[in-house]
């Protein structure tokens, strides 16, 4: 059909790009709507934001290498996605916001570098994983090329990215704070405990596709579940503390917020390892 | 497929050191969230304090902090100084249990002279 092979890759990467788009779109679009996320940039810490914004990357990375926006393998080639996924999510969130009136040119440079940044997170996400969640179950035809995350630490890996995922999505949020604070110290015990069954029911008990077989109940329960939400507790502190919402608090109440967070947290985090 | 590979390779111990620092981050973390909870409940207790007072092209302005000692936290904390004639206000969202929240205040003058007086006026629980 078309002339050249070279013309038919530039095509395919184009359509490639184009579902990254769409993957970005619909993961980031909630985030773009929240009044925090607007306001936040200018509120946080510099250091915070520019330390997460660093540390995402390599976490973008890590999908590209398990997922991607297109079949792709290689240092470079999934380096090359992780740019391509943080440039699709800078021009989403620069086109959404402009329309939405958000950014007004009123706003000072670097709190428009800090919403951008912070919202093209968001996106690069969606758009590494817009292959697995938006390309039909064909794609060409083409062999999946992806790494299996069937190592341990890559499970391990998918669980943090999970756990981030709908960790950034809610630290932002007010309402984790006020649940946290009217939840009494056992409630949020009982919470903790239902996040870790959860955790472990959703990846080895419902039969969801991707779930693992696992004939040593025990061993999965702590090498995984445990280890899993423990990852998802942690995760939940550093994006609460990347949004200063720590900031203040006594240990105990750090904790009870996290527990609140890590509870969708730990469910993202089972998610990913059916999803990618 | 994977049954036969489980059992011809044994778990590595990397990946029981992993689950041991897991189960003793989340235990150590029920832990404290636990040893609160035993703690008896008790009302908020605030008080406020200047941390420091800056000098702004319109006046001054005071940057405090309050405290909670209660156990429980405090929520819509309503804080007011006065110097002399002038007053301001600040309400800060929430002040944790055994936590601690700032605010600024702006006045003409310089509060740390004259006749000043901070305090916290009202407050409800979350």
């Amino acid at each position: 059909m078309t002339a050249s092979p070279a013309l038919d890759a530039e095509v395919r990467y184009a359509g490639d790009l184009a579902r990254g788009f769409g993957g970005a779109l619909l993961f980031s679009t909630p985030l773009l709507m929240t009044q925090e996320m607007w306001s936040l940039p200018a509120e946080m810490a510099p250091a915070r934001l520019l330390l997460f914004v660093a540390l995402s990357l390599p976490l973008l990375y890590g999908l590209a290498y398990y997922a991607g926006f297109r079949s792709s393998v290689g240092v470079v080639a999934n380096a090359l996605d992780t740019l391509a996924a943080v440039a699709v999510g800078f021009i989403l969130a620069g086109v959404i916001l402009t329309m939405f009136g958000i950014i007004d040119g009123r706003g000072s440079p670097a709190e428009l570098a800090g919403q951008l940044a912070l919202q093209s997170i968001a996106g690069a996400f969606g758009a590494l994983l817009a292959r697995r969640q938006l390309a039909p179950a064909t794609d060409d035809g083409e062999p999946d090329e992806d790494a299996d995350a069937d190592t341990y630490f890559g499970e391990l890996f998918l669980m943090v990215a999970g756990a981030l995922f709908i960790a950034f999505n809610i630290a932002p949020t007010e309402e984790v704070m006020l649940i946290a604070h009217m939840m009494s110290g056992w409630m949020t015990l009982t919470l903790a405990v239902v996040s870790i069954a959860l955790l472990h029911v959703i990846v080895y008990r419902i039969g969801l596709p991707g779930q693992h077989e696992h004939d040593r109940p025990v061993h999965a329960f702590f090498a995984f579940s445990v280890v899993g939400y423990a990852l998802a507790l942690a995760v939940c502190l550093y994006v609460l503390w990347t949004f200063g919402r720590l900031d203040g608090l006594p240990p105990h109440e750090m904790l009870s917020v996290a527990m609140v967070m890590a509870f969708p947290a730990s469910i993202g985090a089972a998610a990913a390892r059916l999803l990618v | 497929m994977a049954k036969s590979r489980q059992h011809e390779t044994r778990t590595p111990i990397l990946e029981w050191a992993t689950a041991a620092v897991g189960l003793v981050c989340v235990l150590a973390a029920l832990g404290v969230v636990a040893s609160s909870a035993v703690q008896p409940r008790t009302p908020p207790a605030l008080d406020v304090r200047i941390v420091s007072v800056a000098t702004t092209p319109r006046g001054f302005t005071a940057e405090i902090e309050v405290t909670n000692s209660g156990s429980v936290t405090a929520s819509g904390v309503e804080i007011e100084g006065r110097l002399g004639a002038e007053t301001s206000a600040a309400t800060l969202d929430y002040v944790a249990g055994g936590g601690r929240e700032r605010a600024s205040l702006a006045f003409s003058a310089d509060p740390r002279q004259g006749d000043f007086d901070l305090a916290v006026r009202a407050w409800t629980e979350p």
